[in-house]
This record gives C-alpha cells, sequence and structure tokens, in this order.
C-alpha cells in the first residue's frame, strides 16, 4: 500500500513537474513574443516616413542621354540661366572680385616702395584711413628721444609691415568668406537643382524615349475603334535592366476593345527598349493611351 | 498545449497581417505615367502574301497575279489599312502554308504588320477557287476565312467580297466595296449620268440626252436612279430602273430638282415651284405626291433623308441667305443647324446619323464641311485646293466624295476619308465631273 502511495505520489510529482515545465516555456514564449511585437508595432509607429533609399546613383551615364540636352559649360550654364535666379550672377560676379583682389595686392603692399618713403608718407597722409597709424607714431616719438631719424625710420617700417600685415588678413579673410559663400550657394543651388541644370533626370529621358517609341508604334484609326468619345486605356508594363518589357497588364480597360488591342500592340511592337539607366534593375510604369486629336 | 500553439500561431497571424496592411502604404508602389495622345499611324500595316498556286497552272499563276493586284487596291482604298511592301517579308507562306498552324507569326509581327492575308487558288475548267484569310498577327488568329469559287471573270467581284467580310470584322460594317458612284460628266459639251464602282472604275454611261443632266441619286437597293434632265425643255426628274427598262417623269409645272430616294424605300423627296416657290415634296415612284413636307417664305431646296428617314436636312432661304434646315417629318419641328457665314447648302446626312456635311462659302471660297448634329460643332473638311462642293457619304461612313475643282479649275470627283485626310482623285476620264452620289452598299 506504501509502495503504491510512494507511486502514486511519485507520478503526481512528475505531472506537477511537467505542467510547472509547459507553463515556464509558455510564459517564456509569451514574453519573447510580445517583446518583438513591441519593438515591431514601435518601429511602425517611430519609422512610419522609413522608405527604402533610391538605387539611383548620383551621377548615372547612359547612352540615352544624347537625346538630351549637351551637358552645358559652366559659364554657359551661368549665362543661360535668367537674371531673375540671380544666384548664378551672383556667383561669377564673386568669382571676378575673387580674382580681382589679389591684382589688387601689390598696389596695397609697401613693400616695393621701401626705400622712397617720403613719398609713401605723402600718399599716406592723402589717405584718410591712415591717418591712425600716424597718430600712434607720433605719440611714441616723444618716448624715444635717440635718434629720432632712425627710429621713425624704424617705426614706419614696422607700422608699414604692421599695415601690411593686417591688410594681407583682411584680404585673406574676406577671400575666405568669398570662398565659403559661394561654395555654400553653388552646393545649396546643386542640391536643389542637380539635373535641371543638364536637362533632365535620366529617367525622365528614358521616359520620353519610351512614350517616343510606343507612340511611333501606335496604329489607331477612328473608323475601327468607333468612338464617339475621349476613351483612355492604362496598361502597366514592366521594364527589366535590359530594355526588355516583361509584363504587359491592363491597369484599366476602356472599354473598347480596339483601342485597348491598339495601345496593348503598340507595347509589344516596341519591345525591346533600349537599356534601362544604369543603377536601375528594373522599372513599372503605367502607360495612358487617349487618342485625342482625332476627328 | 497543442491549442495554444494554435492559438500563438493565429495571434501571430493576425498581427502579421495587421502589420503588413499598415506598411503596406508605406511600400504602396507610387507608379510613373507616361501619357500618349497622338498615334502615329492611322493605317494598319496589312501584308499581303504572294498566293498559292495549287496546281501550279500558267492561268492560276496570272490570275493569282491579279487577284493580289485588285485585292491590294481596294484594302488601299479603306482610310483604315495600308499593305506593305513585300520586299520587308521575312517568310512566304505561298511555300510554307497558308493555313493558322503553317503561318510563323513572329515573322510578321517583327516587321510591324498588324494583319496577314494568305490566299490560294486553283483553277479548273474555266473556274477559280480562291481560299483567302485574314490573320491578327500580334494575337495569332484567324479573322476571317472564306472560300470563293467562280468564273475568272468574276475575280474581281470575288476579291471584293472578301474585303467586304474583312471590313464587315474589323468595322462592324460592310464597307465600300459593293458600292457604286453615279456623278455627272460632260460628253462632248453635254452633261450626262455616269456610273463607276467604288473606286472610279468600271465606268457606265446611263442617260444619253444629250442635254443637261443633274442630280443623279440611288436608291436604296442600286436599282433605280433618279436624276433631273432638261431634255425636255424644263427641268424635269427622270426615275429610272437600271435593269429593266422602265421608270418614270416628274414633271409638274415649273422647276422639279434635287431628288432624294427615302432609305429602304422606293419615294423620294424633290422640289417642286410648281405652287410659285421651292417647296420639299415626298413623292412615290411615279411621281405622285404624297406629302408636302415644306411651306415657307423663300425657296427649299436640296432635300436629304435622314439614315432612318423620318427627317430630311435642306438648304432654305426663309431668313434671307441659304442654311441648312433640319425637319421632321412627322412633328414638322424645322431646326436650323448653320448660322456662321452667308451661304451654306448641299448638305448630306451621315449613314449613322450622326453628323451633316455640308458646303460652306467662306471668304469666296467654297469648301466642305462637317457638323455634328449634337454639338453642332463644324470641322472644315477641305481647304486651300479650289472650290469643293457636292459631298455625298460613303455606304460606311468613312469617306466622302466630292467635286473639285483643284486640278487646274477643271471640276473633278475626288474623295476623302471623313476625317478629311486621304483627299485624292477618283474618276479619271476625259470633260469635267460633278455632283457625286454614292450608293448604298448592298447587293
Amino acid at each position: 500500500m506504501s509502495a503504491q502511495n510512494k507511486i502514486l505520489s511519485n507520478s503526481r510529482e512528475s505531472l506537477f513537474n511537467s505542467v510547472e515545465h509547459s507553463k515556464k516555456t509558455g510564459t517564456v514564449f509569451f514574453t519573447v513574443s510580445l517583446f518583438i511585437h513591441i519593438l515591431f508595432f514601435c518601429g511602425l509607429i517611430f519609422f512610419q516616413d522609413f522608405s527604402l533609399p533610391k538605387s539611383l546613383p548620383p551621377v548615372i551615364k547612359i547612352d540615352l542621354v544624347s537625346f538630351a540636352p549637351e551637358p552645358v559649360s559652366e559659364e554657359a550654364q551661368s549665362e543661360s540661366r535668367s537674371p531673375k535666379d540671380g544666384i548664378p550672377v551672383k556667383k561669377s560676379a564673386i568669382k571676378k572680385k575673387i580674382k580681382k583682389i589679389p591684382t589688387i595686392k601689390p598696389d596695397i603692399s609697401l613693400k616695393t616702395k621701401p626705400k622712397n618713403l617720403k613719398e609713401l608718407m605723402a600718399q599716406k597722409k592723402k589717405k584718410p584711413e591712415k591717418k591712425k597709424p600716424e597718430k600712434i607714431v607720433k605719440k611714441t616719438e616723444p618716448k624715444k628721444e635717440v635718434d629720432p631719424e632712425k627710429v621713425l625710420k624704424e617705426a614706419r617700417e614696422q607700422l608699414e609691415e604692421k599695415i601690411e600685415e593686417q591688410n594681407q588678413d583682411r584680404l585673406a579673410q574676406a577671400l575666405n568668406r568669398l570662398e565659403k559663400k559661394v561654395e555654400d550657394q553653388g552646393a545649396k543651388q546643386k542640391s536643389e537643382t542637380d539635373y535641371s541644370q543638364t536637362g533632365y533626370k535620366p529617367i525622365d529621358v528614358y521616359k520620353m524615349i519610351l512614350g517616343s517609341a510606343i507612340e511611333l508604334n501606335w496604329v489607331f484609326n477612328d473608323v475601327l475603334a468607333q468612338m464617339d468619345q475621349n476613351l483612355e486605356v492604362r496598361i502597366l508594363i514592366k521594364i527589366l535592366k535590359s530594355g526588355v518589357i516583361r509584363d504587359i497588364i491592363y491597369e484599366t480597360r476602356s472599354g473598347n476593345r480596339y483601342l485597348d488591342e491598339s495601345a496593348k500592340k503598340a507595347i509589344k511592337k516596341t519591345n525591346p527598349l533600349p537599356q534601362l539607366p544604369a543603377g536601375m534593375n528594373s522599372y513599372d510604369v503605367v502607360v495612358i493611351f487617349t487618342p485625342k486629336g482625332l476627328k | 498545449m497543442f491549442n495554444k500553439i494554435i492559438l500563438y500561431i493565429i495571434f501571430c497571424f493576425l498581427s502579421l497581417s495587421f502589420s503588413v496592411g499598415a506598411l503596406s502604404p508605406a511600400y504602396a508602389k507610387d507608379y510613373d505615367y507616361i501619357n500618349i495622345s497622338n498615334p502615329f499611324l492611322r493605317k494598319t500595316p496589312v501584308a499581303v502574301t504572294r498566293f498559292k498556286y495549287f496546281n501550279g497552272h500558267v492561268a492560276e499563276i496570272e490570275d493569282a497575279g491579279k487577284a493580289k493586284e485588285i485585292l491590294i487596291k481596294a484594302l488601299n482604298f479603306t482610310g483604315y489599312l495600308k499593305t506593305m511592301n513585300p520586299a520587308a517579308f521575312l517568310s512566304n507562306p505561298a511555300e510554307s502554308g497558308i493555313q493558322l498552324g503553317q503561318i510563323r507569326f513572329q515573322d510578321w509581327t517583327a516587321i510591324g504588320a498588324e494583319m496577314l492575308i494568305t490566299g490560294g487558288i486553283s483553277e479548273s475548267k474555266g473556274k477559280v477557287k480562291f481560299e483567302l484569310r485574314l490573320f491578327d498577327t500580334f494575337n495569332t488568329k484567324l479573322l476571317v476565312g472564306k472560300v470563293y469559287t467562280g468564273p475568272r471573270s468574276q475575280i474581281r467581284k470575288m476579291i471584293h467580297l472578301f474585303c467586304s467580310e474583312i471590313s464587315y470584322k474589323l468595322t462592324g460594317k460592310w464597307g465600300v466595296f459593293n458600292s457604286k458612284i453615279a456623278f455627272i460628266s460632260t460628253v462632248n459639251g453635254k452633261k450626262e449620268v455616269f456610273t463607276s464602282d467604288f473606286d472610279g472604275t468600271n465606268l457606265k454611261q446611263i442617260t444619253f440626252h444629250k442635254s443637261i443632266c443633274l442630280s443623279p441619286s440611288w436608291s436604296f437597293d442600286k436599282k433605280w436612279l433618279a436624276y433631273v434632265s432638261y431634255a425636255r425643255g424644263t427641268p424635269q426628274i427622270f426615275i429610272k430602273n437600271l435593269k429593266e427598262k422602265r421608270g418614270s417623269i416628274v414633271n409638274y409645272k415649273g422647276m422639279n430638282i434635287s431628288p432624294d430616294w427615302m432609305p429602304g424605300q422606293l419615294k423620294l423627296a424633290a422640289a417642286l415651284s410648281f405652287s410659285g416657290d421651292q417647296e420639299i415634296y415626298l413623292l412615290t415612284l411615279t411621281g405622285k405626291i404624297i406629302k408636302r413636307v415644306t411651306k415657307s417664305w423663300g425657296i427649299d431646296v436640296s432635300p436629304r433623308f435622314s439614315p432612318d428617314g423620318k427627317k430630311i436636312v435642306f438648304t432654305s432661304k426663309r431668313t434671307g441667305t441659304p442654311q441648312v434646315y433640319i425637319k421632321d417629318i412627322g412633328t414638322s419641328r424645322v431646326q436650323r443647324l448653320t448660322f456662321k457665314g452667308f451661304n451654306n447648302t448641299s448638305a448630306v446626312w451621315s449613314p449613322d446619323g450622326k453628323k451633316i456635311a455640308y458646303v460652306g462659302i467662306e471668304k469666296n471660297n467654297i469648301n466642305i464641311f462637317v457638323m455634328d448634329i449634337v454639338s453642332k460643332m463644324s470641322v472644315q473638311l477641305t481647304m486651300n485646293a479650289g472650290d469643293n462642293e457636292d459631298p455625298s457619304w460613303s455606304p460606311d461612313g468613312s469617306m466622302l466624295t466630292f467635286t473639285s475643282n483643284r486640278k487646274g479649275g477643271v471640276s473633278r470627283i475626288f474623295v476623302m476619308n471623313a476625317s478629311g485626310s486621304d483627299q485624292r482623285q477618283l474618276v479619271r476620264i476625259k470633260g469635267r465631273q460633278s455632283q457625286p452620289d454614292w450608293s448604298m452598299s448592298k447587293n
């Protein structure tokens, strides 16, 4: 009896242990799952605007660009821009200034005339700006009583050097400021109208070629169509990297069978297209056919 | 435990589907769009291949060439088909096979042919048998397949019957291939009535009055022709059966002019002046007056029936200048159509009843216009090419024939698509031609 009780108690214990174990496993599962879900939904909430970066590189070289206007030189760009834009005009003006400033430099420099002090002094007297240093020189004069001419000469030389250094510094600072300004403006402008300066984005050029090619292959006759109103058919096509049209799917049919068929045939005739711009693996585009202008 | 796992799976599935649903707007593909609204080609390219000779007789080869030529000419006459140059063909069904399973459609789609016509000919004892097929190359489908047998003299008719089948398949109408055109041509200075096939061939002089004949008009069944003749002094309407030697003359006092047959019935509308003023009357085949249609101050002339025969369009001077009006014969309601210009005449109803072609004078130039009856919008079809008048619709409404003096000031019969494109001379005979009237297409 006691043995039976022992077995019973053992089996109860094992049963209890297995229930305990399953509870623990379930709790762990639930906790992990809950944590992952919380993470996931937090991600959804905080990264709503998340979008995959476009695979387009900043510059794409494709043969199709031959259709677009040729890249314009910087000078031409600045000339071609309307005066209202302002920025390019400023840019060119700034550049001119930058170039002119170093040419002014030697005129200001006193190094070329260290010996003709009298003439220099005369020139400085004419200029009201350089009165201040003279005053300083005059103030220092009484302190040094030994060989005033020599002292004066040295002082003047020092002063001139100082003025020259100051001028150099000012010019350098001004130059730096201008350069920085030009760079900032250029970068800003480039980021805003990167492609517009050279014409179109590569994909826009591709779209133009695509539209033109399909239009060239589109056969449509109003007698065969027997249309009384302007209808449109939308066809979604998937273009592979090689330019091969893989999928041709009606997004919306026009209701006119001839129009729908003619549109599909135009796309089939256009296949294959030129290669996609570099960096693109496929391109999905909806082609809308609206035979307008028919009498 | 098992139930828990199931519940857990369901929960995961629901949460996953919810998350996908929540994510989908963020990742929804925003497609680019391209708008195309100007088709480059207005005519469908059709490849017509050499006919296959089943027996290889010389007569077969001759007739095959002739038949192919007739077929190409007929297809090119339509405003919507254009046959392709055989130099571009990549395969030859006459050798590889003319049936559906024997056609390499990629050879035809590759050259841009949207349709393909193959033919076979066998000839024995003066009888010709044609096997003609029309294929849709892009959809690899047989659209029309017909066999015609007849005497060699009927090759043209057989080919035109096949063209009618093509037209019916593509447009839902039988087309122009079985229609005729009546017109006036001068012979030795006299105006006589002539008829021709739809393409200006197979000319036939109908009248020999050696006088002035005007305004020929076909009956709906092409058996009767009504026209005006001055053969007996005053203008009278002659109603003539073309196959039987019978007819009648409408010879009321004054002028009897501008006859037009009612669609589907052997009744005519004409302008008679026995009451003192030109008014429009409905007449029987023998010229008996059924009903007076118009009654107004100013002349009413040039009646033309609507396709259902319930209305007429006509020219009236009731407001001082000749303008185009519509009158409902049943209700007598009159509606003025033209308001622009001081001279709008010769109105004709399109076979679908939706448009009216008429002649308008603007800046001393006579040109043809087409007006949409509902919107009242007019489109000028002819311009800067002499004077253009007397429009007449083709039975399927896809074309118009008209008179023009654009070539050296001599009036000739021309034809154009209903949109005004492809204007070309139709009849090339001596003299001056005018006033064409295109018949219905029924046999």
